[in-house]
């Protein structure tokens, strides 16, 4: 993973993986698309999308409660930004077309993502790892849950 | 919770800037976040992460100071240096 920066996280007791995740996602979703590997792509993108319409939420408060003019013209593009975002955990054909793809380790070794950012989210071997981030970009981040 | 490898395989540092709160945090402690408008990786405290308020405004405001920076990089690319839209006016 040459040219990439890594991340190890841990949930320890800091609510789900999906509230995890959306939280992270809400920041690096303003670099691009996202692949999520894992091995449940339909719950965890039903669950990690509720999370993101919390943030969404609480965001539109952020922007509501605050006079900072700076922070609300940034607030209302992060938030049309995250507004417009599209969710898939359909099996992949070719490249990504959702925003934030939710699928198995398996799937994106057939198709590598093309994206900054990848959140790996359950265990699988390390030469698969090595072939689904071959693609990445550099400057890209992997992002592993322990 | 760390950062293991940063994008050039450099030894990690001892110590990186929270682009939030200003504070020196070990890589244990760190959180990768956006791109600086020079394209570097920026980092920020896990506690900010878990916590929606300073996550939403904490990023907010650090991308708004990155978007001023990069149009006063660009002015300065364009114009020479000390230029800005005032000055133009």
């Amino acid at each position: 993973m040459h040219g990439l920066c890594v991340e190890k996280r841990s949930l320890n007791g800091h609510g789900s993986l999906s509230w995890d995740l959306a939280h992270h996602m809400f920041v690096r979703a303003q670099c691009g698309k996202i692949a999520i590997v894992t091995n449940k792509p339909k719950e965890l993108l039903s669950a990690t999308r509720r999370q993101w319409m919390r943030i969404y939420r609480q965001g539109m408060r952020e922007q509501a409660s605050t006079l900072n003019t700076p922070r609300i013209l940034e607030l209302i593009q992060i938030l049309s930004r995250m507004q417009a975002i599209t969710f898939s955990a359909r099996s992949l054909d070719d490249l990504l077309v959702a925003d934030v793809t939710f699928a198995s380790a398996d799937d994106f070794v057939r198709i590598p993502p093309v994206c900054p950012t990848v959140y790996v989210t359950y265990g699988f071997e390390r030469e698969k790892l090595y072939m689904l981030t071959s693609w990445m970009p550099k400057n890209g981040l992997v992002v592993v849950y322990e | 919770m760390a950062i293991i490898q940063l994008l050039d395989n450099a030894p990690l540092p001892q110590q990186l800037p929270c682009v939030i709160c200003g504070e020196q945090i070990t890589p244990d402690e760190a959180a990768a976040g956006l791109l600086d408008a020079d394209n570097r990786q920026q980092f920020a405290c896990n506690g900010h992460f878990w916590n929606s308020h300073q996550l939403i405004t904490g990023w907010a405001d650090f991308m708004a100071g990155e978007r001023r920076r990069r149009t006063s990089n660009q002015f300065a690319f364009e114009y020479g240096e000390g230029i800005d839209a005032r000055t133009l006016r």
